[in-house]
């Protein structure tokens, strides 16, 4: 139960969607002292003695990537704020990878990613709004907390999941174990030895390493939209994607893990915030039907939540075969897909493709514009709400993994110590709270299933 | 006939471990009760088996000696043999355990009782509670009597509806050679009360003069025994030892070929056992790859031969269970005395109590011991001293005692009883304690004898010898946090392991001149080498306390907040936590439902758990 009114909490707090400025909320009693930290105020002597709420323009020392970014805070050093406790929000330039990095780096510094409507809960509890503003912010968290756990999860180990619970049970036989040596000492049974119990934990510890490098690859907790173009070969992406990353809001980041055959860049498409990646990668390997088949096939494709196919104006009559059959191979994984008629430029007396929503030549400013609209539209305004919260959760659900795993380090570097049992069980449990607050609580009682279904204990 | 009337504060019904702690600490805080019991020679009973303490079991009867209760005390002088269990591992886990005389403990125990000021101890057979109003004004006994009181606390055991079982033969009573009562299980369903049923055994007893000892492994006590109670010096009576031999194939053997005779395999039985105490049958059954089970051949006590066989329960048929100890080691010709037997009896779910023991629906009424699901004299007790204590505190319209989860095994037990419930009868685990490293047997006294003191429970000789001590412990911290070795503290130092008082007399002539008690040293050592992980554990407790201090009040209606799930209503209005801190660790409440909590309670009460807005 993670509800402490005390801990200092953030969350990105403005509204989905809007991508030219980014609201990034932090509330609790050391607000001020980690920001001091962080953040170099041009006016040192203002931001220390000001005790109103105040504005404060400076940099913010990133950690994670190592960086510098100008930001504003408006800060409430003492109480007066909406959560009736020392509180800033962070202002700054709205693109989702350097959101992410801000938060990242907040939860270095023991920062605690806020639960749903945990700052409208502290504004409540210090009587700032009413009991009718509170319950209707409560009641939709409650209906989406638990959708959005299995979301999260599924988004956070993708087809991993079923490891993260496999973890979770082998951490409870560990635990079981552990207990059993403990609580039944009088009984004729074995106990797990030293170094066995350090070889599991590493072993869990390894799996959970490997899920979280994933999850951070995943890129998933701003929740910006991914959009993939995709087309065969010569079908004009690499100009698309190049006269779409001119959009000035984009920031071009080269994605760890996926630089090899994927080229992704941020664009802002109507107020969404967008991850848009090329396939133009594929293209200097082998240009076989089955090779770009297999691609489609890749976690990238899958992970998209757009797909523009893009059919080239002047595709040969073999080519508009091969195309057709890439296209179901696509339909296939039931994608949401966005066909487009890419090269129009070049459409003199050729017949326009039917089954294209759009016809785009990356000259014709008229025609990117209806492009973004329709990318716009594909993906939908609910939607990417609910993805932001969904982000939201995955964040959280991150930062769990990562608490899981320095306990369950702990544990091992306690073991190797000579620390005895009832030290070590502190860690292990520890790991196991992390978990659950991802999977769902263990309890005493699941321990203790565990310890009479395996040892026969009764003196 | 002319009905008998007797006036008491309170009623207490039932001599065993739970009755005779919340007798003695309801006399003790001043209240006149009065004792019933159905056998005045069976108070302070062990029903079961002839030993007090075990890993966790050692420090609720260190608990219960802190808050000056009688077990440990009684423990002490009828011992007759002591170990400290689980030394191997650190302090934490180092558990006191006793064999007793079974017999000497009962009189000692009924001696206490006599001697005790406001204290009476009556033979009486209860026939019903009278109620007025949903509230107890006392109890009617067989024979034409009837006992006015204020409150009245039940303790009755396995006795509700017992049966007995031994193979197809089926007696009613709750304990071999004694009766059952039927009105009482009658009297509270009529009043409202659910019941449920559960199972427990015990096995059969031996005469030592037909054991081959000589064919056993000899287990003795511990050479320096320590004793239970703060109050008792040194244990100086001889010590007496166990045995140890072990089921082999053949005695395996002779268990399938009889299964279909034994009550828990025909059907006979179906209520639910403890899993932590199966009998031999079920071990067999459920543990087949294992060839052997212990079994602990435990003398019952000084002036007995009798050998209690720890780790054979049963309720095999008396032919299958002779053929079975003639197959063991050590056993081939031994006798039994008293054959072993599983008995069923009707308890009531104890999520109908608050964590007072005052059932929900009847004012002044509290239950304690096993009647509450429990199995074990230590937590029967510890539940006995509680609900004494409580009863007491409402006469005298004062805030009540509940112990935390951090302060006491006893706030465990009594906590996990009222917000989860039981599914099989409920006993004692050291991982049943979140914060295990604080709740020692070595700092009980340290916990809780302030509490005593304050509520009066303690008298004056154990509360200066308590000063004493904390006095001293005291000295020791102030001169190791003083005195400087290499660089940093004494107390520092002593973090390491390997060091220890005795290391830091060598290094200093003062901390060789300091002159406390050796048990205030120890107690130095344990919480210095703790230090870190208890700063932890206390540093996690303060946060939860928060939650933990926002009271629910009593009238509050669950099922009226439209935005707590269905299931959350439900749960909630069922055990009405009294706090939010229970409240969450009721199962399959979330944080979200919590949060929902916190709005309306906060509404209600106008309590602002911050203090923001100075």
């Amino acid at each position: 139960m993670n509800l402490d009114l005390d801990d200092t909490i953030t969350a990105l707090s403005s509204p989905p969607g809007a991508a030219q400025r980014g609201i990034i909320r932090i509330s609790g009693a050391s607000t001020f002292e980690i920001l001091s930290r962080l953040f170099e105020p041009d006016n040192k002597e203002k931001w220390n003695s000001v005790k109103r709420a105040s504005q404060h323009t400076g940099v913010l020392n990133l950690s994670e990537p190592v960086l510098e970014i100008p930001v504003s805070i408006m800060l409430w050093k003492e109480n007066r704020s909406y959560t009736g406790q020392p509180m800033a929000e962070i202002q700054m330039i709205g693109s989702p990878p350097l959101l992410e990095a801000v938060l990242t780096t907040l939860h270095r510094h023991s920062v605690r990613p806020a639960r749903p409507g945990e700052f409208t809960l502290r504004s409540f509890l210090s009587g700032r709004i009413d009991l009718v503003q509170a319950e209707a912010v409560i009641g939709v968290i409650d209906a989406n907390t638990q959708n959005e756990l299995k979301e999260a999860l599924t988004q956070l180990a993708g087809g991993l999941s079923g490891n993260l619970i496999e973890i979770q049970q082998s951490m409870i036989h560990l635990l079981a174990d552990l207990e059993a040596g403990l609580d039944f000492v009088e009984e004729d049974i074995e106990f797990v030895s030293q170094s066995e119990f350090q070889d599991r934990l590493i072993s869990c510890s390894d799996v959970l390493k490997d899920l979280l490098q994933d999850a951070r690859n995943r890129n998933i907790s701003t929740g910006q939209q991914k959009v993939v173009i995709a087309g065969l070969p010569n079908a004009g992406k690499s100009s698309l994607f190049n006269a779409l990353s001119q959009n000035e809001s984009a920031i071009v980041t080269e994605q760890a893990g996926t630089t090899r055959d994927y080229l992704s860049t941020f664009i802002s498409c109507h107020g969404i915030p967008i991850e848009l990646i090329d396939t133009a990668g594929w293209e200097n390997e082998e240009k076989s039907i089955m090779k770009i088949a297999q691609h489609l096939r890749e976690e990238q494709i899958k992970q998209a939540d757009l797909v523009v196919w893009c059919s080239a104006t002047d595709l040969l009559s073999h080519e508009k075969e091969m195309n057709l059959k890439l296209i179901e191979e696509l339909k296939k994984q039931n994608q949401s897909i966005l066909y487009i008629q890419t090269k129009s430029d070049l459409a003199s007396g050729t017949v326009p493709l039917e089954f294209c929503i759009c016809k785009v030549s990356t000259k014709n400013k008229q025609e990117m514009e209806s492009l973004l609209k329709n990318i716009s539209t594909s993906l939908g305004n609910e939607e990417i709400i609910h993805r932001q919260m969904t982000g939201m959760t995955a964040s959280r659900c991150q930062e769990s993994l990562e608490q899981a795993i320095n306990a369950i380090d702990q544990a091992v570097s306690g073991s190797r110590n000579f620390a005895g049992d009832e030290i070590l069980a502190i860690e292990v449990r520890s790991a196991l709270d992390h978990l659950g607050a991802i999977l769902g609580s263990v309890y005493t009682d699941d321990i203790l299933d565990r310890i009479f279904s395996k040892f026969c204990i009764g003196k | 006939m002319k009905t008998s009337q007797y006036e008491y504060d309170i009623l207490v019904v039932g001599a065993g471990h739970a009755g005779c702690e919340a007798a003695l600490a309801s006399a003790r805080l001043g209240a006149k009760t009065a004792l019933l019991t159905m056998n005045c020679d069976m108070v302070g009973a062990m029903s079961c088996n002839p030993a007090i303490g075990g890993v966790a079991k050692g420090q609720i009867v260190r608990e219960i000696d802190a808050l000056g209760g009688e077990m440990g005390r009684v423990i002490d002088e009828t011992g007759i043999q002591f170990r400290m269990l689980n030394r191997g591992k650190g302090p934490a886990m180092h558990s006191p355990r006793a064999q007793a005389d079974k017999k000497a403990y009962q009189f000692s125990m009924k001696f206490r009782i006599e001697k005790q000021e406001n204290l009476t101890l009556k033979q009486e057979t209860v026939e019903g509670l009278i109620i007025e109003n949903d509230r107890i004004t006392g109890i009617q006994v067989k024979g034409e009597g009837v006992y006015h009181a204020k409150a009245v606390i039940l303790t009755t055991g396995t006795f509700l509806k017992a049966v007995m079982h031994v193979g197809e033969a089926q007696t009613e009573g709750g304990r071999a050679g004694e009766g059952t009562t039927r009105t009482v299980s009658d009297s509270l369903t009529r009043l409202g009360f659910e019941l449920e049923r559960f199972k427990t055994g015990t096995p059969c007893r031996l005469n030592g003069r037909t054991i081959d000892f000589s064919k056993t492994e000899l287990q003795p006590g511990d050479e320096n025994p320590q004793p239970f109670s703060f109050m008792t010096d040194e244990l100086t009576q001889p010590q007496m030892p166990c045995y140890l031999t072990a089921t082999n194939e053949k005695v395996h053997e002779v268990i399938r070929q009889n299964l279909d005779r034994a009550p828990m395999y025909s059907g006979q039985i179906d209520s639910t056992g403890p899993r932590y105490c199966p009998s031999i049958e079920d071990k067999v059954v459920r543990f087949s790859e294992r060839d052997s089970h212990q079994i602990f051949l435990e003398p019952e006590g000084r002036t007995t031969l009798e050998y209690y066989c720890n780790g054979i329960s049963t309720s095999l048929p008396r032919d299958v269970q002779d053929q079975m100890v003639h197959s063991i080691v050590g056993l081939e010709n031994a006798e039994i005395m008293r054959y072993g037997y599983a008995v069923e009896y009707d308890f009531a779910p104890p999520t109908q109590l608050h964590p007072t023991l005052e059932t929900k629906i009847i004012e002044g009424l509290y239950f304690a011991g096993q009647i509450n699901g429990t199995t074990g004299y230590e937590e029967a007790a510890g539940q006995g001293l509680i609900a004494g204590v409580n009863a007491v505190l409402k006469l005298k319209k004062e805030e009540p005692l509940i112990l935390d989860r951090n302060q006491a095994y006893l706030g465990v037990l009594i906590d996990d009883l009222v917000t989860k419930g039981v599914d099989e009868p409920y006993r004692m685990f050291t991982s049943r304690a979140e914060y295990r490293l604080l709740l020692r047997h070595d700092n009980a006294d340290r916990r809780l004898t302030p509490i005593g003191m304050r509520l009066g429970l303690v008298d004056q000789e154990r509360a200066s010898r308590f000063q004493k001590y904390e006095e001293d412990v005291q000295k020791g911290y102030e001169v190791i946090r003083r005195l400087r070795y290499q660089g940093g503290s004494l107390e520092d130092f002593m973090k390491r392991p390997e060091v220890n008082w005795n290391t830091l007399s060598e290094l200093s002539p003062e901390v060789t001149r300091l002159d406390i008690s050796s048990l205030a040293k120890r107690q130095v050592e344990i919480e210095v080498q703790y230090a870190g992980y208890i700063r932890r554990q206390t540093a996690e407790i303060a946060k939860l306390q928060k939650v933990q201090s926002l009271k629910v009040p009593e009238s509050f209606d669950y099922l009226a907040i439209p935005q707590l799930r269905i299931e959350a209503r439900q749960k909630l209005s069922k055990i009405r936590p009294v706090n939010l801190g229970q409240a969450g660790r009721v199962s399959g409440i979330t944080p979200a439902d919590i949060a929902v909590l916190m709005i309306y309670i906060k509404d209600r009460d106008k309590f602002s758990p911050q203090s923001s807005e100075g």
